[in-house]
């Protein structure tokens, strides 16, 4: 199954990380790796722009540089988990994370795992997953990287990157990464209206921090340490002084781990701070929430016979949550959670794998659902340089209710129960690989999933929220990747595409007959992406293009949003000088200007620059 | 031939009945009723969802089983892109607070009535959070704003203010500086009372022949106008009392208290066209958070509020009475993201039947 692919060209779902379960354990689902070009040319921006370029997932924007929440496969906001490091990152407030928040500079590696990894990956991966990884790099030496980003409308990051790695014994390597990122965006448009409709005025300044330091020994040992800091402070209206909103979040991610061959355990605490105020900021809405996390698992491998090889991981996760919240009413909610799991998979001959995974979670009183998953991997053609897999897989999904949706005054609802669900999927991947230099692959999937207990804030209960509605999500995913290579020249061009139909199927009241199989809100039935790129040289031309359908603003399918087409044309030339390196990138933004409006119905920008600078000096050992 | 025959009869059929339409048509011409899409029924101020800026306005003739929603965005091209918090007809125009999910940007809409169509504009600073609307004459409105809010528990930061519209020369005039809070206006002769939604007592009395406030009555806390009965006496609302005020003297001549339960509240306030009687809501939600609550039907002259006898087991949304038919109407709002209801009654409380409107309908306007 594994394909060699140029080193420049999209890769796919092939990189295992080391002591990291998604990917290996869900057989029989998606998975997709975002390529490093794909990760450098948006090494400057939020992780919501990567998004909306590089997958078919669905990005609801307040405005640029607010919020930005993600719908995966016709879910809400609150079904997609967001892992760093196998940590779940999501909010245990509102449950969810702003991608505008999360800078790109925070990790090295993003995976996008579809469909549900409830089993796998705990608490929100009903729709899928994103996954955010530190990256182990053996190099010896050290490097140095600075990187400038400067756009229109005077908005503008910084980015000072060292990184290093020597052995310090025999045994012992040491390396490790420091990351500083400062950045605004003024959004300072010389029009404030486009097609008749207003622009919406903020600024938001963000800063982050990175460490990441990895021990590792030769004696498959590793200690490792990681702390990302974040601060992502959105003010509306900044010049009137009495109107104004600011809407300040950090983030304080920090994680220990500690591998000895197949044992892993790991050790984290997270601080999420959201302070929301208004005119003078006197009076603040104050939200900080600490994770405590602990978490091991011991691996197993083996074979039955000479094609039966077999992987099983058990373990368990401890999280102690400790919040206070203006709108709780109450000074301090402490909970604990934990999780048990087990997970296995098995190779049968080279063209079969298996996977079975079961994880059980504890709450007190919202104990979610026995949640196993099964899945299988059939290579059914394996020759002439074609491979063709099918895949298919049942796994069950859950999510624990919210803290919001449990304690805010009034309207939280202690007795409000997790929402679960079960998703089938199955696909089939072809591809062609020839001599090395060309590859073709297509691939095709279509996913069902039913979900109960889907809460509603209901203005029929005083707003109150209710499991009372059931969502099903059912659509057919296809990707069309090209990649070649003559003498100095690549090319290639890769394409999704997502029909998604979302609706709310349950009568819960009278008047849910309005919204029975009706799309969702916000969520469009069709979207895609292309990316097609040609380099010569160190020089490279890509164009990105996303294609957004009509969505509508109510359940009943009124009040469209129009679709559109976002191009965005990137070119990047790479200058080496012995120890140092340049890479200088400008690209237009929505090049075609095309107008489009906001979830709040603001207009979004038109046609913008950027100029990316990256410097880097590297210092091999002598 | 027989086929051309009836083809020739048919044809004269048409003639006829074109020729008979002309005619209808010419009379009602000549009678020159007001031209315009929305000249007699019902207008239905619609909120919208919180964020989305999607408020609309709905239309419907009377005899209408259903409505036309968004008559703004039909009469102009473009949606109104706010929350819609109310709608008053004065003179020739209709007048639309629109309420816009960023602080700055809530504006009040001046359309022709009939039509829609938009004749001016007004927005910050002139207009800030507008709660309420009130016709003082053919030619001037009374707007009522919150100015910018805070933050809970410290919402109301400013004073409130009532933006004073010229319709003529489509200017305001005079902002009216009040109590924070001030929300619910009504008119009595030439007096206009203003409520407040803050935690303070005085209601405001404003002459509308000079727009300043001569007095301030102490009712109760966040007291709230509701209209003039049939006997001229202003009602206000305040927790759990209905407050009737003498409006040559001023004073408070009596106070009613609605049951006894604390945790209910009384709201959506509206007379019969005799002004005989008034109609509101008395709700609060069970221990398992089911809303329970009913409309009262109260007799203006009653020393007692029965509440054993409500003339519909239900509360709503918003309540209206039309004065042409005498028809309640409660609206409903099932979510922030699908259609609301106006459910309509008889004032004895029977049902007659519903109309599906826009989303988070809030007020019905008659006309």
């Amino acid at each position: 199954m594994a394909l060699p692919v140029p080193s420049d060209t999209i890769q796919l779902a092939e990189t295992v990380v080391k002591g990291y379960a998604p990917e290996r354990f869900l057989a029989g689902q998606k998975f997709r790796k975002v390529d490093t070009t794909t990760m450098n040319q948006f090494q400057f921006r939020p992780l919501s722009d990567l998004l909306s370029f590089a997958t078919p997932l669905v990005i609801k924007n307040y405005g640029p540089g607010q919020l930005a929440t993600i719908s995966f496969r016709g879910t809400s906001a609150l079904h997609t988990a967001v892992l760093w490091n196998g940590l779940n990152i999501n909010q245990p407030t509102l449950g969810q994370t702003d991608f505008s928040s999360i800078s790109m500079g925070g990790f090295d590696e993003v995976g996008i795992q579809y469909g549900s990894s409830s089993s796998v990956s705990g608490t929100d991966a009903v729709g899928g997953s994103i996954l955010v990884n530190s990256k182990y790099d053996p190099a010896n030496g050290y490097h140095l990287q600075l990187g400038h980003d400067q756009a229109s409308f005077h908005n503008y990051q910084t980015q000072a990157t060292v990184r290093f790695g020597c052995h310090l014994n025999n045994h012992w390597h040491i390396s490790g990464k420091t990351r500083l990122m400062n950045g605004k965006m003024n959004n300072h448009y010389r029009n404030q209206f486009r097609n008749g409709y207003q622009m919406s005025t903020s600024e938001t300044d963000r800063k982050g921090f990175v460490q990441d330091l990895f021990l590792r020994d030769s004696r498959q040992q590793e200690i490792s340490a990681h702390v990302w800091l974040s601060d992502n402070d959105l003010t509306i209206l900044p010049d009137d002084l009495q109107a104004r909103e600011r809407t300040h979040t950090k983030a304080y991610r920090t994680m220990v781990k500690y591998t000895l061959r197949n044992w892993e355990s790991r050790g984290s605490w997270m601080r999420d701070i959201l302070n929301y105020g208004k005119g003078d900021y006197s009076t603040m809405s104050l939200a900080t929430t600490d994770k405590l996390g602990f978490q091991t698992g011991n691996e197993w491998q083996g074979s039955f016979s000479d094609v039966l090889h077999y992987a099983v991981r058990a373990g368990g996760e401890f999280t102690h949550i400790r919040t206070r919240v203006t709108g709780y009413g109450r000074e301090e909610i402490t909970e604990s959670r934990s999780d048990l799991y087990v997970m296995s998979r098995l190779n049968a001959g080279e063209r079969w794998l298996f996977s079975a995974n079961l994880r059980q979670a504890f709450v007190t009183r919202y104990n979610p659902p026995l949640t196993p998953s099964v899945g299988l991997e059939y290579i059914w053609l394996n020759k002439n340089k074609w491979t063709g897999t099918f895949k298919s897989s049942l796994a069950r999904s859950y999510r624990t209710p919210t803290l919001n949706e449990r304690h805010w005054e009034d309207i939280g609802n202690p007795d409000i129960q997790p929402e679960h669900g079960w998703n089938k999927e199955a696909g089939f991947e072809i591809s062609k690989n020839t001599s090395g230099n060309f590859h073709y692959s297509g691939k095709l999937t279509g996913f069902h999933q039913r979900i109960s207990n889907w809460t509603f804030w209901n203005p029929m209960k005083g707003n109150r929220v209710e499991n009372v509605q059931e969502v099903l999500a059912r659509g057919l995913e296809a990707e069309i990747a090209f990649s070649g290579k003559w003498n100095r020249i690549t090319t290639g061009s890769f394409f999704q595409y997502a029909y998604t139909r979302s609706s709310q199927e349950k009568l819960y009241d009278a008047y849910a007959v309005d919204i029975i199989g009706k799309q969702l809100p916000l969520t469009p039935k069709h979207t895609g992406n292309l990316n097609s790129w040609l380099q010569f040289r160190n020089h490279r031309i890509t164009a990105q293009i996303s294609m957004n359908g009509e969505r509508y603003l109510t359940s009943e399918e009124t009040q469209p949003l129009h679709g559109y087409v976002l191009i965005n044309l990137l070119t990047e030339s790479v200058f080496d000088f012995k120890n140092i390196k340049l890479r200088i990138q400008p690209q237009i933004h929505n090049l075609t200007n095309s107008f489009y409006l906001d979830v709040r119905r603001n207009a979004m920008p038109g046609r913008s620059y950027s100029l990316q600078l990256t410097a880097s000096f590297s210092q091999k050992p002598a | 031939m027989k086929t051309k025959k009836l083809y020739i009869r048919q044809f004269s059929n048409l003639a006829l009945l074109t020729a008979i339409t002309v005619t209808v048509w010419s009379c009602r011409v000549n009678e020159k009723d007001p031209e315009g899409d929305f000249v007699n029924g019902v207008i239905v101020a619609n909120q919208g969802n919180f964020l989305s800026n999607n408020g609309t306005l709905s239309y419907f003739k009377r005899e209408d089983a259903t409505s036309q929603d968004d008559i703004f965005q039909k009469a102009n091209g473009q949606p109104l892109n706010a929350g819609v918090q109310a709608y008053a007809e004065a003179g020739e125009y209709g007048i639309i607070l629109a309420d816009h999910s960023d602080a700055g940007r809530d504006r009040v809409e001046i359309v022709e009535k009939n039509t829609f169509k938009k004749v001016a504009t007004f927005s910050s600073p002139d207009i800030e959070n507008p709660v309420d609307v009130l016709a003082v004459s053919d030619h001037k409105v009374y707007v009522s704003c919150w100015g910018t809010t805070g933050v809970f528990p410290n919402f109301y930061i400013n004073p409130g203010y009532i933006a004073v519209i010229d319709l003529t020369t489509k200017t305001v005039t005079k902002k009216i500086t009040l109590e924070k809070g001030s929300d619910k206006m009504a008119l009595a002769g030439t007096d206009v009372y203003v409520g407040s939604s803050d935690y303070i007592t005085a209601l405001s009395v404003i002459d509308t022949k000079t727009d300043a406030v001569t007095q301030k009555i102490n009712t109760g806390l966040s007291p709230q106008p509701i209209g003039t009965d049939v006997n001229g006496k202003m009602w206000i609302s305040s927790e759990l009392k209905l407050i009737r005020i003498n409006t040559a003297s001023y004073t408070v001549e009596s106070t009613l208290t609605v049951g006894s339960d604390p945790l209910k509240v009384i709201g959506n306030f509206a007379f019969s066209p005799d002004r005989e009687d008034l109609v509101f809501n008395y709700y609060g939600y069970n221990i398992n958070w089911e809303p329970e609550g009913e409309t009262i039907s109260l007799p203006v002259e009653s020393n007692q509020v029965n509440i054993s006898a409500p003339i519909i087991k239900r509360t709503f949304n918003s309540l209206n009475i039309d004065p042409m038919q005498g028809l309640i109407y409660g609206s409903v709002v099932p979510s922030y993201t699908q259609s609301g209801y106006m459910v309509r009654y008889y004032l004895n409380g029977d049902l007659k039947d519903s109309i599906k409107v826009g989303i988070s309908p809030k007020q019905a306007v008659f006309k």
